[in-house]
């Protein structure tokens, strides 16, 4: 299949010279990358498999012996606490016939595969392997297979490959510009969970898409984004960060939370947004801070999760419950807005007739990932 | 009553170093016959859903459970090779004329 999407991406040249050119000739990522299913598994092997992912938050595991499991790309892990300060993730595959270990999510001395009862602690380390008294196959010191983990203000970032590139070095240009996003002084307040028809790419172009806010969001709070103002910060690694001025987070546009402690001396319209590849979409208001993850759950379809955060002041007001709601359902509505235009591109990214539209300067940050990913995806096929 | 002995089979029924299952007000109890003499235990492995009587008798002494394959010792429930860390409960057991009887006390 590698050779297919290299062959399908080498006839793609032409089309993205166009999409390399300077931001007001460019034009945007043909169709292909959005609907070929060959390409759609190569960027699993050199973008998921290969860059750090955010898969949770450490307070989601908060106690010894706490689970729960996840899936990239249908690799199945287990991310759990086998200690009080240690976080560990590994590869959900018993290593015997490799069917799931770990179900769901919980609390466990220790997992009994469903399959042959092999036995592993909940750090992944075998530690009975019955019936195999008599295998001559050296059992002892085996572990399902450990991702790299790295915890990053309360998030649980992992990398599948042997030797990922430096988490510290590819965060590092994140450090400053995101003095907004201090999660790790937050709690996970909520998780709101969406699929939509249309792949990966779509979803994390249209969260920084700002010049379609103010058609598609009018009635949610796309009155209240200056567009024109907004400038982005783009950098090397895929990323990108934007400051800009809008109203808080809320349907009314009214301030619902407490300011964040961290904000108290700016503007209540302040308004942040950052982007870390592949697929996180960070963004704060002068009340609230939240990560959206994109997961491709295949070539046509992908699943939203975001994390809505909070200090622990927002907690403790009166009405918090109501107002969750609010802001859960608000969080909705706006995929929900969004989600006929994605469909809809999707729809399209497949027909022979669609010819990809130029850019407007206000899709600078899509420039950049667009042309981030020609490089992640071409630099071995090239 | 947990004072009554009760009948639950007989010598002759269990091999030496075997096990013997017996059901006992809707509980599962474990025989053994370890040299001739007999020992009772709880049927269900306390480190997981197993049933013990299916499991190996080991140095005429060990129950090994046939699901991880830890180890408790008959005569006193005590766990002795991982997984298995919570002891086995035990019944006191008598023979009179080759019949086992059992006090159901916990």
């Amino acid at each position: 299949m590698m050779e297919v999407a290299e062959q399908q991406l080498l006839d793609l040249r032409p089309k993205f010279k166009e999409t390399r050119k300077k931001l007001l000739s460019a034009r945007h990522l043909p169709g292909e990358v959005y609907s070929s299913p060959e390409i759609y598994d190569m960027e699993k092997t050199q973008i998921f498999m290969k860059y750090w992912l955010s898969v949770g938050r450490v307070e989601e595991i908060p106690n010894v012996g706490d689970y729960y499991t996840f899936q990239v790309m249908k690799e199945s892990i287990v991310v759990s606490r086998p200690a009080a300060d240690q976080v560990v993730a590994y590869m959900n595959q018993c290593l015997h016939r490799g069917v799931e270990v770990a179900v769901g999510r919980g609390n466990a001395k220790e997992f009994s595969c469903p399959y042959h009862a092999w036995l592993y602690d909940v750090s992944g380390k075998l530690t009975v392997a019955p019936g195999m008294k008599a295998s001559e196959v050296d059992l002892k010191n085996c572990s399902l297979r450990q991702l790299h983990v790295k915890i990053w203000r309360g998030w649980i970032f992992v990398n599948f490959s042997d030797e990922p590139m430096s988490f510290e070095d590819y965060i590092k240009p994140f450090e400053e510009p995101l003095w907004w996003f201090q999660t790790d002084q937050c709690q996970l307040a909520q998780k709101v969970e969406i699929d939509v028809k249309c792949n990966w790419k779509f979803l994390v172009e249209n969260l920084i898409d700002i010049y379609h806010v103010g058609v598609i969001h009018k009635g949610t709070f796309g009155g209240f984004v200056k567009g024109e103002q907004v400038r982005f910060n783009l950098l090397d690694n895929g990323g990108w960060h934007t400051q800009y001025e809008a109203r808080p987070h809320s349907k009314s546009g009214e301030q619902v939370f407490p300011t964040l402690p961290w904000a108290q001396d700016k503007p209540s319209g302040i308004a942040c947004k950052a982007g870390i590849y592949p697929n996180l979409n960070l963004s704060m208001r002068a009340d609230s801070v939240r990560m959206w993850h994109i997961w491709p759950i295949s070539p046509t379809e992908t699943r939203v999760i975001c994390y809505l955060l909070f200090p622990e002041g927002a907690f403790s007001i009166p009405n918090y419950d109501e107002e969750m709601e609010k802001y859960v359902g608000f969080v909705r509505q706006i995929i929900a807005e969004d989600a006929v235009m994605v469909e809809g591109m999707q729809n399209t990214a497949g027909s022979k007739f669609f010819k990809p539209g130029p850019m407007s300067p206000l899709e600078e940050a899509l420039y950049h990932m667009e042309n981030h990913y020609i490089g992640a995806m071409t630099s071995e096929a090239a | 009553m947990e004072d009554e002995w009760i009948k639950v089979g007989n010598v002759a029924d269990i091999d030496e170093d075997d096990t013997h299952s017996v059901e006992i007000d809707g509980k599962q109890v474990c025989l053994y016959n370890l040299g001739g003499e007999i020992f009772a235990t709880d049927g269900t492995c306390t480190h997981g859903d197993a049933d013990l009587s299916l499991g190996m008798v080991l140095d005429s002494c060990l129950i090994e459970c046939p699901l991880h394959e830890g180890t408790f010792d008959i005569r006193s429930g005590r766990a002795v090779d991982a997984p298995c860390t919570e002891p086995l409960h035990c019944y006191p057991v008598k023979v009179e004329q080759g019949v086992i009887f059992l006090r159901p006390v916990r």
